[in-house]
Order: C-alpha cells, then structure tokens, then sequence
C-alpha cells in the first residue's frame, strides 16, 4: 500500500480517463466516416454474349433455344426471340418474317414507354407469358442503346429476375409493391440468368 | 486602571476579529472546496458505452466485403436485389475513370474511353490497359490457387455510377472476359422500388 512522507496510508487516485475518452470519441466519428450507411447488394450477370440475332448451340435438333432477348431504347423495350415467334406466343398476328429461318432479322413485340416512364409492368407481364410457353429457358438476353444509362438495365433485371405473387398486373402502384412468390421456401425465379448482349 | 481595562478591551476586540475571520475564511475555503468537486459524476459507465459502440463498429468496418465511397461521381443504381456481396475482386466504373485496386486505370470522358486507351480501332471493345491490369490479377490469383490448393473462380464485382453508358458496361465485360474473368457481379444499393424510383425516365 502507498504510504505519504508521515508514513500515512494514502486513498488510490482515481485513473485519469480523460485521455482515452478524448481518443476514442476521436476515433467514432473517423470509423462512422469512413462505413457506408447504405446497404449493398449485387446482381449477378453472366459474361456477355457478342453479335444479336445468332441462336446459340441448340443441344438437340428438336430444342432449339429461345433466345430471348430485351432491347432498351429510347422509345421503349423491345422483346425478341431467334427460337420462336413470340408474336404468336403472346396472342399478336404472327410475324410477317419466319424468326427461325436462318438469317432471318428477329421480329419483336414493342412495349412503348407508358409517358416518360418505361413500362416495366408490361414488360413483367410478356415476359410472364413467354415463360409458361417456355418453362425451361431461363436465359434472358439484355441489349440497349449504347448511351443507355446502366440504372435502366438494372431496373430490367429487377423487373425480370423473379416470379411475382400475381402473373398479370395491371396497376403500376400494385406491380411496384408486389412481393415476390415464394416456392418452396425460396423465390420464385422468372428469368434468372441475364446475358448482355452487343450488337457488333 | 482604566488603561489596563481599555487595553483588555481591545485584546478582547481583537481576538473577536481574528475569530471571525478564521471562521469567514473557512467558509470560504469550503464553498470553495464545493466548486472545484462537483459530487463526484463517474464516467466509467459512458466509457464502457464509447467502447461497445468502438468495437460494433470496427467490427462492421472489416467484415464489410465491398466498400464505396459515396460521391458524385459513384452513385450506385437501387436495386430491389437481396443478395449480399461476397468477397470478390472489385472494379470500380465511375463518371471520371475506370479504378482498379486504388489505381485510376483509365479516365473517362463523357461517358467514353479515348480511342488510345482502346486495343485496335475506336470500335474496339477491349481497353488495352485495364486488361493488362485484370489479366495480371487473374494470373496472381491462380497462382494463389494453385499454391493453396484452391480454385479460381473468376468473379469480378462491378461497382458502376448509375449513369455510366450501356456502352461502357460492355466494355468493361469485354476485356474483363478476355482477362479470364467470367462471372460479373454488379453493386447495388438495397432497397429500390421495383421499376426504378419515381420519376426517373
């Protein structure tokens, strides 16, 4: 025990704290500076495919892929497809083109932008349907004008990714706040695996 | 006989006085003594606060696996994406340049490469020395592989400004491919409507 110059137990000074409470209230803002508040996510794309229109390897002679794609223009989407017809898959007159001859430039569905607004509803609901005609194809093939900015693709692929709780919507404000449809315990997806593409 | 009770007298006056400064002056030690203490106000407890709200936030701060500093230049586009980034090699594509690993690779202007930073013509897809750059990246990380016993599982995280042309995205894919990358990952902000936010055209 410490003992003063008359040989007196001395009380124990207390620790002087100050310093360390100056650095670490130093050190919490510099750490909250420097974390992101905003929460992160990815989307994952597969590596892109170059030249439109060409149908990719069919495995067998009686599969012949979709070949899906989603053009974003100015003016709207365009769906096309190099398997099929998609003008007959979604009740329009069939193209005046035949899609699967070979060379054949593909013939697309317009989806015209709903005022300045894309219509991602619409686009959601097409791609629905083509679904149910193609339960198997999961690859959806991504295109835009080159100037487009990259928000918009991401806004496709959110559009696309997963099945909603409904097929069909009709009101914006209901489609925007959809969840998506769980099956078997995970999401539902629509068309998981986006390709972007590049007409060269 | 008066002078000697005169003087006692005073005596007496003045050890009156004396008393009653020593007891003036110990008052006034004591409220002294009261200011400078003010009753003893611990700060062990906020310490311990400081230091859990520390820790939280270091640990926060080295498990975070993508990091980007918010400018300007790198607005991240909302997604209504749920998937959390993994670890992975990281570019980073803003409105002023490409970056890889802290290092500007490349300057973009107006959402374009100059042609002099592109292998071949203007059309050219490949940016010749970002590809430099990937390519010895994903030498290093085979090399790693092959040591560790592992794979190399050519993910590359894109961490894209909102606003970069479609164009751009291409490229950068393009040279990221032939530098034997083939998985891509794009970085978002959680949270997004489903259709873009309000607004936007």
């Amino acid at each position: 025990m410490a003992k003063n110059k008359k040989g007196e137990i001395a009380a124990p000074e207390e620790l002087n704290l100050i310093p360390i409470m100056n650095m670490v209230v130093c050190l919490i803002p510099m750490i909250l500076a420097g974390t992101a508040l905003v929460k992160l996510g990815v989307i994952n794309v597969n590596a892109p495919k170059f030249g439109m229109g060409a149908a990719t390897e069919a495995t067998d002679d009686t599969e012949k892929p979709l070949n899906l794609t989603v053009a974003i223009g100015n003016e709207g989407f365009r769906l096309t497809a190099t398997g099929a017809d998609i003008n007959q898959v979604l009740g329009f007159e069939a193209a005046a083109a035949d899609p699967a001859a070979e060379g054949a430039a593909p013939v697309g569905v317009p989806i015209a932008k709903n005022g300045e607004q894309y219509n991602y509803m619409d686009l959601y609901n097409k791609l629905v349907t083509i679904k149910k005609a193609f339960p198997n194809e999961t690859i959806l093939n991504i295109t835009a004008d080159p100037t487009m900015p990259f928000k918009h693709v991401v806004n496709v692929i959110d559009a696309v990714r997963l099945k909603l709780e409904s097929d069909t919507y009709n009101e914006a404000e209901l489609f925007v706040k959809a969840p998506a449809r769980v099956e078997d315990g995970v999401p539902a997806l629509l068309w998981p695996d986006v390709v972007f593409a590049v007409a060269q | 006989m008066s002078t000697e009770t005169e003087h006692d007298a005073r005596e007496e006056a003045i050890a009156a006085w004396v008393a009653n400064q020593h007891k003036s002056q110990a008052k006034a030690r004591k409220a002294r003594r009261g200011l400078e203490d003010p009753g003893g106000v611990t700060i062990t407890s906020l310490m311990d606060a400081m230091f859990i709200i520390l820790v939280f936030l270091l640990m926060n701060y080295s498990i975070d696996p993508l990091r980007v500093d918010g400018s300007e230049d790198l607005k991240l586009p909302p997604s209504t994406t749920d998937i959390n980034p993994a670890p992975s090699t990281a570019l980073t594509v803003s409105a002023k340049g490409i970056v890889f690993n802290d290092k500007l690779i490349v300057p973009i202007k107006d959402g374009q490469i100059d042609k002099q930073y592109k292998a071949g013509e203007e059309n050219s897809l490949q940016i010749q020395l970002l590809f430099d750059e990937l390519h010895a990246e994903a030498q290093r990380q085979k090399n790693v592989s092959q040591l560790t016993g592992g794979k190399f599982d050519g993910v590359l995280t894109i961490i894209a400004h909102q606003e970069t042309p479609y164009r751009l995205i291409t490229e950068v894919l393009y040279t990221a491919g032939q530098a034997e990358f083939q998985k891509f990952k794009f970085a978002t902000i959680k949270g997004g409507a489903r259709g873009g936010s309000p607004g936007a055209t």
